[in-house]
């Protein structure tokens, strides 16, 4: 391990002039540190209900796996088998062509074979193959079955958690194999002998009991809305007035938790509040924020459909306590992607919500209208496209701009060009990074699908590579220092991604953008920026 | 013909073999990966190493420059990637070592000619130097990956409910203090 001190005879014993040249099927998988998360907490497990909640160490030999695992596990795949025709499909179609094989961020930057996508599928499909077909039930091996063993087991969850569902392999299938599900499916599986993995179960768990993935109570969640308001005050001299659980209101806002408590995650939230106020001010906007529905993110996403759904109720059932006409969701993820393909017909129809219209232009947001759930960047830039906002780019001259896009709201669900035209709006240096990573073809921040650990930093690095050398090279070529991005996980993965790789580029949020160059009214001559940095140029005299 | 003559007329070959030995230690797929792709943005890593050790071969030739700054420049994008990636630190930062042996092995009968046995020498020094180089790099690399782990939740959560007022204040300085006693 590179992290662990050997002897001197152990290291030249372990100089390897290449890999073991066996065939992947015979190649046992090596569970390294830096490359995994910890187990789950069993107290999570139990609050959610999971089973076989215990502690296990993924070093350690024996997982203390129930007896009949197999059992559990092959009843698990035959129910899913038949539950999901995609599943289905994805384990009978893929002609193992390769086209999926060098796009994997993890694969591109370890090259660790089994992270290719193909390969990564093929340890499921395997056994799929062995104990579920015909042929593979007749030829076995010969049929590419494998025998479903404790240390294939392993490899499963080794492997299914060094893939961050972020769809950059289906963009090239043929097929139009999602790759995502399949690891969706692989860790359901996996989750039902309680082989969690504690970055995921408990926030999740936190998410069930209090609403949020950091178990922030309502009172807390208050404080840092009040915080902000303060900061935003010192910085412009207006005090903004949000509303919180307020019935009756127009629209209600639901952004991922880490807006609210996580830098610099917590800038992006003080621009949504600057921008409410603005809309309050000028068009009579009404925009309320719900500590009831306190978490946009959904790392029930990343462990059950039923526990996404669980999770995911909370919208709609705070949208309908308060009697608001449409939900407006903040700069998230994976957030987007749940409800973009799954909350309608989870928890919806909400017929008890009016198709998303903004007030204020009269648009209406076709897109949203089933879902009745709008992305703060579709309603900016329509706000800009129209003239609404008073915006002074001038603000953001320090800063030269590139633009990630966060896998979920660019591949799940189209969200490509509005983000760009708010950027391009508010500020003045905008360049973008190479074609072929971003866009549809966008590089994953690495750390996506529950796998935002501190304990797994090398597989981070490892996965982030492909995006922090596109933007290495746009900060070399023009001179970028700010990575913009519209996800929370992004705002958290890409700082110490960029530290590692590209020192010299600092991670914001779009609406963090949109708030510096936003003019409010009544402010004062604002100097800084609403990280409290002086702006070249608009610097306050000294007194 | 000298070394020095020697090196500067194979260089596209003798840093192909280099590049070649780099990427023999990785997997089959991933070599061939490596290899073969040459878009930079797809292929980050080899097109790293190509550009890289190209870079590196220059320097060494280069014995008027012995900068450690300049060289370690050109060395670091390179350990960066090996020091994240599944090797040993003798493995992530042997590569280096093993242009010895390329070289020998080009060499061959030659190095029994008058003078180029101390040449050789000299440049297997130069190429030691350059390998202590890269393992000061890996080590930075290494702390810098306890580093990022350390401050993960630090930077993150703790210092948001610390601007709050919501946690008692303890500044990083004083903890980074107290990790050195």
């Amino acid at each position: 391990m590179a992290d662990d001190l050997i002897k001197p005879h152990e290291l030249i014993a372990n100089i390897q002039p290449r890999p073991p040249q066996t065939g992947w099927m015979d190649t046992p998988v090596e569970i390294r540190k830096g490359m995994y998360c910890y187990a789950a907490n069993p107290k999570s497990l139990e609050t959610l209900g999971f089973p076989f909640a215990r502690e296990w160490n993924p070093l350690d030999e024996d997982w203390k796996l129930p007896p009949n695992w197999k059992e559990i596990l092959f009843e698990g795949m035959r129910e899913r088998l038949e539950r999901f025709r995609t599943f289905k499909i994805f384990m009978d179609i893929c002609v193992r062509c390769g086209a999926c094989a060098d796009k994997c961020h993890f694969f591109i930057g370890s090259g660790d074979p089994k992270n290719m996508p193909v390969l990564r599928a093929e340890l499921l499909r395997s056994v799929y193959r062995r104990d579920f077909t015909t042929a593979g039930k007749l030829f076995g091996r010969l049929a590419g079955g494998r025998e479903m063993t404790a240390e294939v087991l392993k490899e499963w969850w080794y492997y299914y958690f060094q893939c961050t569902e972020c769809r950059r392999c289906s963009v090239f299938c043929p097929y139009g194999i999602d790759t995502a599900e399949i690891t969706i499916m692989a860790r359901e599986l996996i989750n039902l002998l309680g082989l969690n993995i504690d970055w995921i179960a408990t926030p999740v768990s936190n998410c069930y009991r209090t609403g949020n993935h950091l178990g922030i109570q309502p009172h807390a969640y208050k404080d840092m809305i009040d915080f902000f308001v303060d900061d935003i005050e010192e910085i412009t001299g207006v005090r903004v007035e949000p509303n919180l659980n307020k019935k009756g209101a127009d629209i209600l806002f639901i952004t991922p938790s880490g807006d609210v408590f996580a830098d610099p995650g917590t800038y992006t939230a003080m621009g949504y509040l600057m921008l409410f106020h603005f809309l309050k001010e000028k068009y009579g906007l009404d925009v309320t924020w719900s500590t009831y529905a306190s978490e946009g993110g959904n790392f029930g996403f990343f462990t059950s459909h039923e526990t996404m759904k669980r999770l995911n109720a909370k919208m709609y059932a705070e949208a309908r306590r308060l009697g608001v006409k449409w939900i407006l969701g903040g700069e998230c993820g994976h957030m987007w992607r749940v409800i973009q393909q799954y909350m309608d017909t989870m928890n919806g129809p909400p017929d008890f919500l009016e198709e998303p219209v903004s007030p204020i232009t009269g648009t209406k947001f076709e897109n949203a209208k089933s879902t009745k759930m709008v992305h703060i960047t579709e309603f900016t830039a329509d706000l800009i496209h129209h003239g609404k906002l008073d915006l002074d780019p001038r603000r953001n001259d320090d800063l030269v701009v590139t633009y990630h896009d966060s896998c979920n709201p660019s591949r799940g669900m189209g969200l490509l060009d509005e983000p760009r035209y708010v950027i391009k709006n508010v500020c003045n240096h905008f360049y973008e990074m190479p074609p072929n990573t971003i866009r549809e073809q966008t590089f994953c921040c690495g750390s996506g699908a529950g796998l935002n650990a501190g304990e797994n930093m090398e597989l981070r690095m490892i996965g982030g590579f492909p995006r922090a050398n596109a933007v290495k090279y746009v900060h070399e070529k023009h001179g970028v220092n700010m990575l913009a991005c519209i996800c929370a996980i992004d705002r958290a993965a890409l700082p110490p991604l960029m530290d590692y790789w590209v020192p010299g580029v600092d991670v914001t949020g779009v609406h963090e953008l949109v708030a510096n160059a936003l003019n409010l009214p009544g402010q004062n001559e604002r100097s800084t920026n609403l990280r409290g940095e002086e702006i070249s140029g608009m610097e306050a005299e000294d007194e | 013909m000298d070394l020095d003559g020697f090196l500067r007329k194979r260089k596209k070959d003798l840093v192909q073999k280099w590049f070649h030995a780099v990427v023999e230690t990785y997997s089959s797929d991933a070599s061939r990966f490596f290899e073969n792709r040459k878009d930079p943005f797809a292929n980050p890593v080899g097109n790293t190493f190509r550009k890289g050790l190209d870079a590196l071969y220059d320097r060494l030739l280069d014995t008027q420059s012995n900068d450690p700054h300049q060289i370690g420049t050109c060395l670091d994008p390179m350990i960066r990637i090996r020091a994240v990636q599944n090797f040993f630190p003798s493995q992530a930062v042997g590569f280096l070592f093993d242009f010895k042996k390329i070289l020998r092995q080009e060499l061959g009968e030659k190095l029994q000619q008058p003078g180029m046995g101390e040449a050789f020498t000299r440049l297997e020094e130069r190429i030691d130097e350059f390998g202590l180089i890269a393992f000061n790099i890996y080590m930075q690399c290494r702390e810098k990956i306890y580093q990022l782990k350390t401050d993960d939740l630090r930077e993150r959560t703790f210092r948001a409910f610390e601007r709050a007022g919501l946690v008692y204040e303890i500044s990083k300085t004083d903890t980074d203090q107290e990790n050195y006693h």
